[in-house]
């Protein structure tokens, strides 16, 4: 599974991110790297640094939100 | 503010866009010595209802992107349970109006990989987009316009 090592790290140091609540924060392999304050700051230093190699951006929450889309459709549940 | 005003379809408020890397994606993919996909036309549907916006995977595969994130979702499909989705990073633009006329252009944005082409439209605009625009749907004389 993509990120599956990225996920894990993130799920794993989510207790210590807490004074980072709301930041988007850039994950590679087992490291937490970077926090910032957009999505597209975030994104665009995981390109600088790790260029195509895979890595995770995430906001962060504690408690993690739910996206709503009230059309009915059927979410990807898969990486394509 | 620019605007672009469109009459409202029998779908609802459909614009034609284009979806395309972001361009830190882009720098890298040069870098790499590698192509930059072409941006995919598209008709998107503006849907205050959707607070993440969604993209066909049909067209996010044709940009070659890789899983960049995860979301939970809840649709009415989902029966009550978030689902867990792959998201994907990229820039919308909106070209409404006149043929040829370049409207609104996102920051990268995270999008989910949403079935929608049976549906008649390939992403859905969220207000993850319009939290920077004002939308006036006028229903009585079939019109909407979306200042930005």
């Amino acid at each position: 599974m993509p990120l599956e090592k990225e996920l894990e790290t993130y799920r794993k140091k989510l207790p210590e991110l807490k004074a980072q609540e709301g930041k988007f924060v850039l994950v590679h392999g087992e490291e937490i790297i970077d926090f910032f304050s957009t999505y597209e700051d975030a994104i665009k230093s995981g390109y600088q640094k790790y260029k195509l190699e895979p890595f995770l951006v995430k906001q962060v929450h504690t408690t993690e939100p739910v996206f709503f889309i009230s059309r009915n459709i059927v979410p990807t549940t898969t990486a394509l | 503010m620019p605007h672009f005003t469109v009459k409202i379809s029998p779908q609802g408020p459909l614009v034609d866009a284009a979806v395309m890397v972001g361009d830190a994606r882009q720098q890298a993919l040069q870098a790499a010595a590698q192509n930059v996909p072409a941006p995919q036309m598209i008709r998107a549907l503006i849907d205050t209802g959707a607070s993440i916006s969604g993209v066909d995977p049909a067209a996010l595969k044709a940009l070659g992107l890789s899983q960049t994130g995860e979301a939970e979702i809840h649709t009415p499909s989902t029966k009550g349970v978030a689902v867990t989705t792959p998201t994907y990073d990229v820039k919308i633009a909106i070209l409404a109006g006149r043929p040829g006329d370049l409207h609104f252009i996102s920051d990268t944005i995270q999008v989910t990989a949403t079935e929608l082409t049976p549906q008649g439209f390939q992403v859905l605009i969220g207000r993850d987009i319009l939290k920077s625009c004002i939308l006036h749907y006028n229903g009585a004389d079939e019109y909407f316009t979306v200042s930005y």
